[in-house]
């Protein structure tokens, strides 16, 4: 079972890179650079894979990282989906706080680094023992910090103007 | 930077919502504008300004700190 998902998670990294940076559009100018995000209806097909990442983990009773493998990576793939996808509508509003929500979330993996690496030595072999675990756990906790701060910024923030 | 976004939109009794499909945004991005927490892009600026047939300069002002 394993096996054949994971086939088909290298499959879908590869139809989505193509996607997000399709030929003819490609430039190194920052000005003319616009990133070619997923069509909106695609946040929903990761939030339905992260549920089917948790019900399968659930079904497995096991949610354990180092031995359930899939929890980390099935949910890695459902964030990232759902970061590179666009809002329903994408406007320039939008891409400033995604340019800075990536901004911050950039920052943060820098200092979850820092953590390990000072964990490293607090307790040793800590970060070489699970490698996988805790690279897949920073990458995952940077697209949340992404997440949490995009919506934060777009939804969070108080309005004080009316409707 | 100040504007008068609100009060233009009083004036012409549109929602925030209407005034955002007018102009093809979000109604964050002008509940931002509104608020002061976001400066539009000069583009934008002039789109505003076309719904409410007026300069840009009358709807968005330059303070003494910009």
């Amino acid at each position: 079972m394993k096996t054949i998902i994971g086939t088909i998670l290298v499959v879908a990294y590869f139809i989505i890179l193509l996607r997000l940076f399709p030929a003819g559009k490609r430039t190194l100018d920052v000005f003319k650079l616009n990133p070619v995000l997923l069509p909106h209806w695609w946040k929903f097909l990761g939030l339905g894979w992260l549920v089917f990442v948790f019900g399968y983990s659930i079904a497995q009773g096991d949610f354990n990282p180092s031995t359930n493998t899939f929890l980390l990576s099935g949910m890695y793939f459902g964030l990232l989906q759902i970061a590179f996808s666009k809002e329903r509508e994408e406007d320039e509003y939008s891409a400033m706080i995604r340019t800075k929500s990536m901004y911050v979330a950039f920052i943060s993996v820098f200092f979850l680094v820092g953590i390990y690496s000072a964990y490293e030595m607090v307790e040793n072999n800590s970060f070489s023992k699970n490698a996988f675990v805790w690279f897949m756990m920073l990458f995952n906790a940077t697209l949340i910090v992404y997440l949490i701060y995009f919506y934060y910024s777009k939804y969070g923030i108080r309005e004080k103007g009316d409707k | 930077m100040i504007n008068r976004l609100k009060i233009e939109r009083a004036i012409k009794n549109l929602t925030q919502d209407d005034l955002a499909k007018l102009i093809g945004v979000s109604r964050q991005t002008i509940n931002s504008i509104e608020t002061g927490r976001y400066v539009p892009s000069t583009i934008l600026a002039l789109k505003i300004s076309k719904v409410f047939e007026k300069q840009v300069n009358q709807i968005f002002e330059l303070e003494d700190s910009d």
